[in-house]
């Protein structure tokens, strides 16, 4: 039958696995057997069995969860050489980042720049920061909540300056320039304003032959096919409509959308749909032209913003308030700090419970 | 009682006399009261941290018709941070003592 002393290096040696390589624990537990073993013997005398004198020597030797922590605490706090409370830091503002990657770049989970590739290396960089959240976590043997509450909540009071120095608005709230990008965006927003312009001739153009034409004989090419009306204006995506059989890409003629143009900073506009024929086409025209020539100034007026914002970053300025922007990153912050601490509750009550549960088993032998 | 920080020298000082091995080691600190609140399993620690620095060697001894042990032993290193430790001491107790005998002196002379 196993005696006290047995029970108690196969409970120390479990617990040490969590965190020492098996050879340091072997050493470990070799040591502490030794040790015990010859407490043991100094504690027998008459009226003193050897359980009981099992019992003394380990009372004065400590519980295994006791001396483990004192071993792992000492020997093995550090992952790849660094403290885990800096990889806890760095994960946790990995974290942060992934999950505002749309407001904090612009570009993210809603896809406005259709970049599917780099959501994914965002997903991926997320998942990857939470399992060594978790990881380092446990290699600290505790839990890191004051940290990570510290780090959200920072980030929380320091969204309103970080955005307004990292992200360059315009008028609108959901897209912009990002400091990192500034001599590359602010070529592509210029772009993206002649193509509004040339859009604008087009419209007024377009209306002035509609006005006239009696059949799409009196048509100019790029007002006939939207394929043509497409390349000359460079909008995105090829114009299609709704038939019967769903969209239908190609076909029928071009329109102006009521809407203006929908122009992204990175010199993209969308700003076409398409009729089925002339008489649809010349309907089209009489009642998305003059809508589409109401919007644009306004249009116009926001994506010249952009652009002067990002010539005056490009120059020096440093800040842009754009309360909505460090609103989202707020909230979305608020909104994962409970996951970081679920992980962080979860990773350190791991190793605990398993200190526990081994003290548990120690009282029943 | 000393403070928990100088378990690491009550060690080296402990082994200055000759290589001891751990039960023997634990056993004459606690003697001394100098481990505090630490339990016996709650100093390994510091000797194995103290073999890491290069302060101590070990090595299990088997030939001694005994149950087997690890046996420490001071190095050159170990006995050059005892010195340090001793001299930080020495400075500690006598900063210690010339304060308090010079508070006596100051409540006998009245010099309020």
């Amino acid at each position: 039958m196993p005696s006290l002393i047995d029970w108690y290096v196969v409970e120390l040696k479990h617990l040490l696995s969590a965190g020492l390589p098996l050879d340091r624990v072997d050493e470990i537990v070799r040591e502490s057997e030794s040790h015990l073993r010859e407490s043991v013997q100094s504690h027998l005398r008459p009226g003193v069995d050897a359980e009981e004198a099992a019992r003394l020597a380990i009372e004065a030797y400590g519980q295994p969860a006791r001396v483990a922590s004192a071993f792992l605490a000492r020997s093995s706090r550090r992952m790849a050489g660094i403290d885990p409370i800096w990889w806890v830091a760095a994960c946790s503002l990995l974290a942060v980042w992934c999950w505002n990657f749309e407001w904090m770049t612009f570009r993210g989970p809603f896809d406005i720049f259709g970049e599917s590739w780099l959501m994914c290396a965002v997903l991926v960089a997320g998942a990857v920061g939470l399992g060594l959240l978790a990881k380092s976590v446990r290699a600290g043997f505790r839990s890191y909540r004051a940290w990570i509450l510290g780090i959200g909540l920072g980030i929380v009071a320091l969204s309103r300056p970080l955005m307004s120095f990292w992200m360059i608005p315009g008028a609108s709230e959901w897209q912009g320039i990002s400091r990192l990008h500034l001599s590359r965006d602010i070529g592509r927003v210029e772009q993206t304003l002649t193509r509004m312009g040339a859009y604008r001739e087009y419209v007024e153009r377009g209306l002035a032959a509609y006005s006239k034409a009696k059949s799409s004989k009196d048509l100019p090419a790029d007002l006939l096919d939207p394929v043509t009306a497409q390349i000359e204006l460079h909008t995105q995506p090829a114009p299609g409509y709704f038939g019967p059989s769903g969209y239908e890409p190609v076909g029928g003629m071009p329109v102006p959308s009521p809407y203006g143009a929908d122009a992204m900073v990175d010199g993209r506009i969308w700003a076409l749909n398409t009729a089925k024929d002339f008489e649809a086409a010349r309907g089209g025209w009489r009642k998305n032209g003059p809508l589409a020539l109401a919007a644009l100034p306004r249009q116009l007026d926001d994506m010249a913003l952009q652009l002067r914002n990002a010539r005056e970053a490009q120059h020096g300025r440093l800040f842009f308030p754009q309360p909505e922007l460090s609103k989202e990153v707020a909230i979305h912050t608020l909104e994962l700090l409970p996951l970081l601490l679920l992980i962080d509750w979860l990773a350190s009550s791991s190793v605990t419970r398993r200190k526990r549960w081994a003290r548990k088993r120690l009282v029943v032998a | 009682m000393a403070f928990r920080g100088d378990i690491k020298a009550l060690i080296l000082g402990t082994l200055q006399g000759e290589p001891l091995h751990g039960y023997e080691i634990v056993r004459r600190i606690r003697e001394t009261g100098g481990a505090g609140r630490l339990s016996e399993g709650q100093i390994y620690p510091y000797l194995h941290d103290l073999e890491q620095e290069g302060h101590l060697t070990a090595e299990w001894q088997t030939d001694t018709g005994a149950a087997p042990r690890r046996v420490y032993q001071l190095t050159p290193a170990g006995r050059a941070e005892l010195s340090r430790h001793r001299l930080a001491w020495e400075q500690f107790v006598a900063g210690v003592g010339s304060l308090l005998s010079g508070n006596a002196k100051t409540a006998e002379g009245g010099n309020v």
